[in-house]
């Protein structure tokens, strides 16, 4: 344990007072008696670079850091960070939202587990690619907490053109995707992503999606992926996203990067590992991310094989309501079906799959239990009883949660040099609401502290340097983003401000929905959002365009 | 003979017209480089733009109008090496060759300063630098600097002020501590240079007079660069058995002056205290833990280099050199001394380091009166060629004064601890040098930083590239304060490497040490090409760097 020289209860009352007194003396003080904005003192400051933290002060005008050093000047508002560490802000390089930041540009959850950029967009842009400059300006000027950014999918443009269906795009369609993503990248996406264990996008071939990330390529984009399968067949997927990216030219990112197997756990994540350290080793700018939990969560949906998918919900429907396509769906789950990722198998059963929103109020009460549980209960085949739940869903998507990874393969992944933080979570509507997916995971409130909190003070698997670069200067890097992501002057001042030895993730399955401790200021752009833990309402968040935006 | 080797590699370069004068064209634009931006990230592949001695873009620039495009495709991109402890920047000043030495190990940027500096001096110590008549002349630091940049520079400088140079224009060479007088005169002339732009104050605490100085004169002086948001630098009071008491004084001096402590050449010295080095490495990492900021460098070779005369008991120069030396012919004085030697450990005692034996101490340079032969010999080699008893050469070579060493005195495992640590970064602790008018030299004048990337990283995978890369450019910027040097990223000054991690090298050896590394294909300073295809420039593209206060 590291220790501090001071008494936490002290260094908050000092700040507190310091903080009354500023403001108190701003209201009779011209402002230009001040230098700065805002002085963080006596912290130390991680630059985000990996490199150990620097004993200095901060200066911040005009949204960026202005001065690092020790300060004469006074700021308006000074904030006492001794024995406290200043990072850069933290990037979630898998964030979930871009339909919630309209509805909620507060975005609670994010800001208070210290999240000051979110790189949106698994599922796309939440608007067609020619509506994306709108979707921009009204995100703009309802406001936003933190910095967003999007990509764009290829199945977005595939759903354009060939509707659900499962086939190969002729010449021309593909012309029409291309052309799609064009209008994409130049109204600002930040790359082009798939979700290939989702219909349509797994019907996308290899061939398709190295044409497609080529003219992502041509902008200097990158292409992120949820690949086709993360349980037996991850270092095949791993293999597919690094060809993509060879062929494509273009940096290719791992999503969630998981070995959601539990018969391969302890091997598979070692053997994508080095797929990619070799692939990185002939120049291919291959690279991941993770959260951190065991547990993944997705629509229930997932358990249904992928072509029974083909023609969208309706056609699901009529298929589980066809008692011999049930019947071969059924067998499909203990056979297997080409294509689709057997996503049981990966949890080890049904006991380990989890119901977390069951979008219609009669089967809410099976919320938080496993299937198997709830099968048990109605005395039915427990793949019968996900099926019915699926059938049964009047207002959206059903969510499960499926606990198929293991600490050891969280903690290699970790390790690997190229990993980065993302949380698969999205902006809940309202503070301590779930997130806008309505899918109930601790990672929602708590991954980035997570990282900190236990793969850094308790299982010693990173250095604190290392993990934060993991979640600051490394994912602004993969993104191009580069004014962000490290301390220095010139820099946008989005900054955490965190206590070492209280910074705690406290949301679990159970009760997901649970802020952390430890985070006490969080600025974005210069402005404070969360201060002594509290959201200000502040919304000084900006649009990060993707490299082929075009004014 | 090695530099034709690399031509081989026959890099395609080729230039665009610059489009039609549009403001926007880069002055070069660096293609396709495996960028390692000066973070621990992993490389990334992008083109960088630069302009106007600034890094100013990086991504995708293939349609980009630029006067000069250098392909870099396969080669990595790294910002300009920071060497923690470049000696003295006299030399630029005397022969802008001597820049080269730095240049072609990747250093852009060097300190400068080691308890001595060039500045301040006062008639007696500028006289002591044997410079050309007439020519130069000064006092303060800020009229130094002026006539770096008047002369031109081909690497980029700064400076720290040396608490021996202090001491020695304010009190003399002797044993004494200051009087308040004194005292208050010091720490105005350490004001006065961190006024002019020093970095801070640094320590030599093993050669006198700077070994006179008691801690709490020291604090008194850190006390005052710390007002400037300055940094104190140590060669500390002892580097073997009393190594960990050594740093708890650099602690405290950083704790009572609240102020940035860095460890000069962090070693274990003498076989006996090897062991040291992880505890040494420890004590440091626990006083960051509760706040002090502690950080250190390394050179990466086994034998450091000292003055002969250090192998004497230092009280021993307490009426200064000369007065000492002339007792050394005395048969009685020779005798006492060696008994002291042998069988006294309370001490720095260089004898026993190198395990009680002369033929581990290599002598490197002598002055002119003595045979120059003896350069690159052992002391026991030496005492051989004169026919002589070992002791009497000993003294014989004390007594010529300016006779340097190269004792091997350490091991390759502390290496690897230090280099493993985050807070060490890298310095040769040798200055600029001509090797054409040189007779000798540590190899780590020309081969240190190659040999980090060719032994520690290729050969030898102590550290990973990224992170040996961070630990010469973000690191010692960051220790530096050097907000705008030291990275890989859109504003900041371009000084950058341009190398093949396969083929850079080092090939100065303590056997032939005159002799540059080889593989830094390119070299930026503030975005001009000091080295282009591996040939020098002399674009005299350095600044001298003062320290924004």
């Amino acid at each position: 344990m590291r220790r501090h020289p001071k008494c936490v209860l002290v260094c908050m009352a000092v700040v507190a007072s310091l903080l009354f007194a500023a403001a108190t003396h701003a209201q009779t003080t011209a402002p230009e008696q001040y230098d700065y904005d805002i002085v963080i003192r006596g912290g130390r400051v991680l630059d985000g670079a990996g490199n150990p933290c620097i004993f200095a002060d901060v200066a911040i005008k005009d949204g960026r850091f202005v001065k690092l050093g020790k300060i004469q000047g006074h700021g308006r508002t000074e904030i006492d960070a001794h024995g406290h560490y200043v990072s850069p802000g933290w990037i979630d390089m898998m964030d979930q939202s871009g339909i919630a930041l309209p509805k909620n540009g507060l975005a609670e959850n994010k800001l208070m587990e210290g999240v000051t950029t979110a790189i949106g967009g698994e599922g796309g842009t939440p608007v067609p690619a020619e509506q994306i400059r709108d979707y921009w300006s009204s995100l703009e000027k309802n406001g936003i907490s933190l910095n967003f950014g999007s990509y764009f999918s290829e199945t977005q443009a595939r759903i354009a053109v060939l509707g659900y269906d499962s086939r190969q795009p002729t010449p021309e369609e593909l012309d029409k995707m291309k052309a799609i993503l064009e209008t994409a990248m130049q109204n600002g996406a930040m790359g082009m992503t798939t979700a290939l264990i989702y219909p349509p996008s797994s019907y996308a071939t290899t061939p398709e999606l190295i044409e497609m990330a080529k003219v992502a390529a041509k902008y200097g984009a990158i292409y992120a992926s949820h690949m086709r399968g993360e349980g037996k067949e991850l270092v095949q997927s791993v293999d597919e996203l690094i060809e993509i990216s060879e062929k494509g030219g273009l940096p290719g990112e791992v999503f969630h990067f998981k070995a959601a197997y539990s018969p391969g756990w302890g091997k598979l994540m070692q053997e994508a590992g080095q797929h990619i350290d070799a692939a990185r080793a002939r120049g291919v700018d291959v690279a991941a991310d993770l959260y951190v939990y065991t547990a993944g969560g997705t629509g229930l949906e997932a358990t249904i094989p992928s072509w029974a998918h083909e023609g969208g919900k309706e056609e699901l429907l009529k298929r589980l309501g066809d008692p011999e396509i049930r019947a071969r769906l059924k067998k499909e789950i203990v056979t297997g079906s080409p294509g689709w990722w057997n996503i049981i198998e990966a949890s080890g059963g049904w006991q380990n799959v989890i119901l977390v929103n069951a979008q219609n109020p009669d089967n809410a009460q099976f919320q938080g239990r496993s299937i198997a549980d709830i099968a048990k209960e109605l005395n039915k085949d427990p793949t019968d009883t996900a099926f019915d739940l699926v059938a049964q869903a009047k207002t959206g998507r059903v969510l499960a949660i499926y606990h198929m990874m293991s600490e050891q393969d969280i903690e290699t992944a970790l390790k690997f040099r190229w990993t980065s933080i993302g949380s698969d979570a999205g902006t809940a509507l309202m503070p301590g609401g779930d997130d806008a997916l309505g899918l109930a995971h601790p990672r929602s409130y708590g991954n980035f502290p997570r990282v900190i909190a236990r793969y850094v003070r308790e299982t010693h698997t990173l250095t604190l340097e290392d993990a934060i670069r993991k979640m600051t200067s490394w994912p602004a890097t993969r993104m191009r983003i580069a004014d962000r992501g490290v301390i220095r002057e010139g820099m946008w001042a989005d900054t955490v401000v965190f206590d070492y030895d209280k910074i705690q993730d406290r949301s679990t399955y159970e009760q997901p929905d649970v802020t952390p401790d430890g985070i006490d200021f969080v600025l974005v752009n210069g402005q404070v959002v969360i201060d002594h833990g509290k959201h200000t309402g502040a919304r000084p968040g900006k649009i990060l365009y993707g490299p082929g935006f075009r004014k | 003979m090695a530099r034709r080797v690399f031509l081989t590699l026959a890099l395609i370069l080729f230039a665009i017209p610059s489009g039609f004068g549009q403001s926007d064209a880069f002055d070069v634009v660096i293609s396709g480089a495996h960028v390692v931006d000066g973070s621990g990230n992993p490389w990334y592949l992008a083109d960088v733009g630069i302009r106007d001695g600034l890094i100013v873009e990086i991504g995708n620039l293939s349609q980009r109008a630029s006067t000069r495009v250098i392909d870099a495709h396969g080669m990595v991109l790294a910002p300009g090496f920071i060497d923690m402890m470049g000696g003295t920047t006299l030399p630029l000043l005397l022969d802008p060759v001597t820049a080269q030495s730095k240049l072609r190990q990747g250093v852009t940027t060097l300190m400068a300063g080691e308890g001595d500096s060039m500045a301040p001096q006062d008639e007696r110590t500028i006289k002591e630098l044997n410079l050309p008549a007439g020519i130069f002349h000064w006092t303060t630091l800020e009229e130094y600097d002026r006539m770096l940049d008047a002369k031109g520079i081909d690497i980029s400088v700064i400076h720290n002020v040396g608490a021996t140079q202090v001491r020695r224009v304010v009190i003399g060479d002797e044993d004494r501590e200051p009087t308040a007088e004194q005292m208050a005169k010091m720490k105005e002339i350490v004001a006065k240079a961190m006024q002019d732009g020093s970095v801070g104050l640094s320590t030599a605490l093993i050669y006198p007079p700077g070994t006179y100085a008691k801690t709490e004169e020291i604090i008194e002086l850190a006390k005052v660069a710390a007002k400037y948001g300055g940094v104190y630098f140590s060669h500390m009071r002892n580097e073997s058995g009393q190594l960990l008491e050594a740093i708890q004084e650099t602690i405290r001096i950083g704790e009572e002056a609240h102020i940035p402590v860095h460890i000069y050449h962090l070693k274990a010295a003498g076989q006996d205290n090897w062991p040291l080095m992880a505890k040494a490495l420890l004590l440091i990492q626990s006083a960051r833990d509760r706040g002090v900021d502690v950080s250190a460098d390394i050179y990466p070779y086994v034998r450091n280099g000292i003055g002969l005369g250090s192998f004497i008991h230092p009280k021993h120069y307490a009426n200064g050199p000369d007065v000492f030396l002339a007792t050394l012919s005395d048969p009685k004085v020779q005798a006492d001394l060696r008994r002291e030697i042998e069988a006294t450990t309370n001490w720095e005692n260089w004898y026993h380091h190198v395990g009680k034996n002369w033929d581990n101490v290599l002598v490197v340079q002598v002055p002119a009166k003595v045979d120059k032969r003896y350069e690159g010999k052992s002391v026991q080699e030496i005492a051989a060629l004169r026919n002589a008893d070992v002791w009497s050469t000993f003294f014989y070579l004390v007594q010529q004064g300016g006779v340097d060493v190269d004792p091997k005195s350490m091991n390759e495992e502390q290496k690897q601890q230090a280099l493993r640590a985050p807070f060490v970064s890298i310095g040769s602790d040798a200055e600029p040098m001509n090797p054409a008018v040189s007779t000798y030299a540590h190899p780590r004048t020309f081969g240190t930083f190659p040999r980090i990337l060719a032994k520690y990283v290729r050969e030898e995978k102590v550290i990973s590239l990224e992170s040996a890369i961070r630990q010469m450019t973000s690191l010692p910027a960051n220790e530096l304060k050097l907000w705008n040097r030291g990275r890989i990223a859109p504003g900041l000054a371009a000084d950058l490497v341009l190398f093949e991690p396969a083929n850079v090298a080092d090939t100065a050896t303590f056997a032939k040490p005159l002799s540059y590394a080889v593989g830094m294909e390119y070299v930026f300073v503030n975005g001009q090409l000091a080295i282009d295809k591996g040939q020098p420039t002399v674009a005299l593209a350095g600044r001298v760097i003062r320290a924004s206060r």
